[in-house]
């Protein structure tokens, strides 16, 4: 019968199933988080998780606190602690996450048998993690006992847990970033998921000195940057007024109900002139609209759309991202590379963010409309899965913004799924965003946070009982994350590995592919 | 009724105590009750230092522990443990043959023997087969009347009290074997407790001990918590001697000696006063069998000493040995594991027998159990 592996504790007792006490064998050292395991054998075991740490000693707590203060006030040098480790030990709280029996998986419902023994987790006790075999794999990180880290590697279903949005809490410096970063790499190349980043630090393009997804072997054929700035290889990030709708701006600015009356009976008149028409002091003002009501609308969007009109309100200047003679394609090009499963970065570090949120709406919104229309045309089964990367998304998904009126990304959390399109969305503070959107969001890759409100949201929302593990989302290091989806049979503990990392072995890999082929011709 | 006020009870209870108990008068020796006894006078010069330990012996220490189970007013059953521990260059050694504790149960009876007399009748029942060479190979028959037994002012022993003296029999059966499997040469036997047999047919168990200890040539020690001796002017010898030793060796362990030479069938020691550890509040009784403190030369005497001092430095409980605190650890039976045993035990009995035979016995006892219980 196959050994489980190393001894590194005995099960003691337990108030529950999912408060199970072990002692830690002397020569060890648990850590909150750990993971471990216990059975029968290696087809017949469980896997635990150390959820908490405390001391365990055979001598009264008053004689401890005596002992130390012989250690603290007098000369202790002849003083002796006998037989350390069977009187002074660790104690481990902990709770089973899974039950592999052969090649099934179960939710475990039995108590482990008294004082048996607890084992080191290998990899050889997740061999079910590679046994799944997926079509479609998102590789989001190794597993983690504690902070050691395994080389077993944690892949979901890309399209499915892409289309029910996943949710990257953390605070800064916990890995955000890197995390983001790291699916987007690893998802480069997947053609049946098409990605959209905003990315108001532009920290996922990369620069010369910053490595980023430029740096991915296949960037060329599956990257596209639109950026306002001058970059070798980007795309103009630029949007003709034609483009614009109502409901964009709408969204991004506040207006009275009569100023919005102004604007969609423009756009119900003229279409896709409505904005030149707004400008131009010429047009008549339609009927039931206020001039004053038109002047403000006027100045409101020369702020917005950052042009300068003349007199007689034509548009002389434009000094931003929106135009009225080019670019009309740019929405339809962004549309139409993310059907193609590529990966589409704007670039939106030089904008406000009201100028990011509205940028964002019109491109969001004409993919959601299309995709709309391809689901309605019964069209949409073969297209990719979109999952769009959001940065602050209670910008977009808050409580309080969505409160004030529906907009697209709010849609999209909601009933996105129906339509293959998913939010990663990003954030420090989970608790903005209304309970409803959190429960939609099916995966979760919680990094460290201490604050307590935000780690209680985090905890009520997720797909597994994470009750007992507030203090370890606090405890969580930089690049240390839980994995909680409802594509999983349990909350996994998961170590992002460094992008800088990834991608030198991704080149190195791709050198040694390169390498091959040439070799082929010969054969 | 006068009008005089009256003190407050608990002052004048102070008061009565402070009146006699303030101070040691300066010529004073221990009261002993036989005049066979040596008794010495209490004298500074009879402190001195216990040096460091160079020679480190093995050590061995033995203690047990016990609980009732079912009490009544003319049987009971009680659980008992005894163990050893084996210390080895002053670290924790496994013992080679010797479980390192026995268990069993000791059940008593008030009955008529086969000489028609009324007698206390005692059988011991090992928990495991391989207890039973640990344990004394007769049954203890004390007659109703045994002196030994008796408790003072009452004309008969109380029955549940046979528990523990089942379990002082088996530590010295036990002990002898540990002695004789365990120890060798130069070795340091410790009982915990005086070296006292006061029961009858006990003394024979300890001549048994120290027989085989002395062929082996260990030396036969024990070492008392508590110490109810006193002086001739009616003080706490203990009290008294640790009050002079820590005048004259304030910050080092110390020995007292000469006191007092018991010379007893039932009890044959060399009396000591030691304070194990510089920092211990405590100083205790401690006895070397007689025979061998005679023929042992004072850095002998002192050699024992050093090495129950240098066992004597555990940080829990500086001066005292740690041997003991483990013996105790693991021989104690605690409440808490009493109660299963109990139900256990009743489940055994036939219920119509137990209805009719064993519970009014039971009831006979636990009247004042349940007052508590009520009074909670």
């Amino acid at each position: 019968m196959p050994k489980l592996g190393r001894k590194i504790g005995t099960f003691v007792t337990g108030t529950s199933l999912v408060k199970l006490i072990l002692r830690q064998k002397s020569d060890q050292e648990f850590e909150l988080g750990q993971l471990f395991v216990a059975g029968k054998d290696r087809n017949d075991y469980s896997i635990y998780q150390i959820k908490d740490l405390y001391y365990g000693s055979q001598i009264p707590e008053n004689v401890l606190e005596l002992m130390a203060g012989y250690g603290l006030e007098r000369d202790n040098s002849d003083f002796k602690v006998y037989e350390p480790e069977l009187r002074n030990y660790a104690l481990a709280l902990a709770r089973p996450l899974i039950h592999v029996k052969g090649n099934q998986r179960f939710i475990p419902k039995k108590l482990p048998s008294f004082f048996s023994d607890t084992f080191e987790i290998d990899d050889g006790h997740l061999e079910f993690f590679k046994e799944e075999k997926l079509e479609n794999p998102l590789t989001i990180g190794k597993i983690r006992s504690g902070s050691k880290v395994l080389e077993t590697e944690v892949k979901l279903e890309a399209a499915q847990v892409l289309s029910h949005h996943v949710l990257i809490p953390a605070t800064t410096g916990r890995g955000k970033s890197n995390l983001v970063k790291t699916i987007l790499y690893n998802l480069m190349e997947n053609e049946q998921c098409g990605k959209l980043v905003f990315d108001p630090h532009n920290e996922y393009y990369g620069a010369a000195t910053q490595k980023g997804l430029k740096d991915h072997p296949k960037s060329l054929e599956y990257l596209k940057y639109f950026t306002i700035r001058d970059f070798p290889g980007k795309l103009d990030l630029k949007f003709n007024f034609k483009g614009l709708y109502p409901s964009h701006i709408v969204g991004t600015l506040n207006f009275t109900p009569p100023q919005k009356d102004a604007l969609f009976t423009y756009y119900k008149k003229y279409r896709k002139n409505w904005i030149e028409k707004i400008f131009d002091e010429n047009t008549t003002t339609p009927e039931g609209v206020q001039e004053v009501t038109i002047s403000v609308i006027r100045r409101k969007l020369t702020l917005l759309l950052d042009v300068e009109t003349d007199e007689t309100g034509k548009v002389v200047k434009e000094r931003g991202t929106y135009t009225l003679s080019t670019h009309e394609t740019t929405i339809d090009s962004i549309i139409n590379f993310l059907m193609e499963g590529k990966t589409v970065v704007v670039d939106s570090s030089l904008f406000s963010s009201s100028e990011e949120i509205f940028m964002a709406t019109i491109i969001v919104d004409g993919l959601f409309k299309k995709y709309k229309n391809l689901k309605y045309e019964d069209k949409l089964g073969d297209k990719p899965v979109i999952t769009i990367v959001l940065e602050e998304a209670p910008r977009v998904i808050g409580q309080k913004v969505l409160e004030a009126g529906e907009n697209v990304f709010g849609k999209i959390a909601r009933e996105g799924r129906k339509f293959k399109i998913g939010l990663i969305a990003i954030t420090q503070l989970p608790s903005l965003i209304p309970r409803e959107i959190l429960a939609n969001m099916n995966t979760k890759i919680i990094l460290g946070n201490e604050m307590g409100p935000e780690r209680r949201t985090l905890i009520d929302s997720s797909a597994q009982d994470l009750s007992d593990d507030y203090q370890t989302i606090a405890s969580l290091d930089i690049g240390e994350a839980i994995l909680t989806s409802n594509f999983t049979k349990f909350a996994i503990p998961i170590k992002i590995p460094l992008f800088e990392h990834l991608v030198e072995d991704k080149t190195a890999t791709s050198i040694t592919d390169k390498k091959i082929k040439t070799k082929s011709p010969g054969f | 009724m006068s009008g005089d006020k009256r003190k407050n009870p608990l002052k004048e209870c102070v008061e009565f105590i402070e009146n006699r108990k303030l101070g040691y008068s300066k010529e004073e020796e221990p009261y002993s009750p036989s005049p066979d006894d040596d008794v010495f006078e209490i004298q500074e010069d009879k402190i001195f230092e216990i040096p460091h330990c160079d020679n480190v012996r093995k050590m061995g220490f033995v203690d047990g522990g016990n609980g009732p189970i079912l009490r009544s007013a003319d049987f009971n059953i009680s659980l008992s443990r005894v163990a050893g521990v084996l210390f080895v260059s002053n670290e924790w050694a496994e013992p080679s043959i010797t479980p390192v504790k026995i268990e069993f149960y000791s059940a008593t009876v008030l009955d008529v023997s086969d000489k028609n007399k009324l007698c206390y009748i005692t059988r011991f029942f090992p928990l495991e087969d391989k207890f039973l060479e640990y344990l004394p190979q007769k049954e203890l028959i004390f007659p109703i009347n045994d002196p030994s037994i008796r408790e003072g002012g009452f004309g008969f022993a109380d029955i549940n009290d046979f528990g523990g003296i089942a379990m002082r029999f088996a530590e010295w059966t036990y002990a002898t074997k540990f002695i004789n499997d365990e120890l060798d040469e130069e070795s340091i036997f410790i009982r915990d407790g005086s070296l006292q047999s006061g029961y009858t047919n006990e003394t024979s168990l300890a001549e048994e001990l120290y027989k085989t200890a002395i062929r082996k040539r260990v030396t036969v020690t024990g070492l008392s918590k508590t110490c109810r001796l006193f002086t001739q002017k009616g003080n706490s010898l203990n009290s008294l001697i640790h009050y002079i030793g820590n005048n004259k060796y304030p910050n080092s362990p110390w020995y007292y000696h000469p006191i007092y030479r018991i010379t007893k069938s039932q009890e044959s020691a060399d009396l000591y006063f030691v304070k194990l550890h510089k920092n211990s509040f405590y100083s205790f009784r401690f006895d070397i069998l007689l025979d061998q403190a005679k023929k042992m030369s004072d850095d002998e005497c002192e050699s024992v000493i050093s090495n129950l001092a240098n066992n004597s430095n555990g940080l829990s409980y500086p001066g005292y040995p740690y041997g003991l605190i483990k013996a105790d650890q693991l021989a104690a039976v605690r409440y808490k594991e009493l109660e299963p045993q109990k139900i256990q035990l009743l489940a055994e009995f036939n219920q119509d027998d137990y209805t009719k035979f064993i519970l009014p016995r039971l009831r006979a006892v636990n009247a004042h159990d349940l007052l508590n219980i009520i009074r909670k």
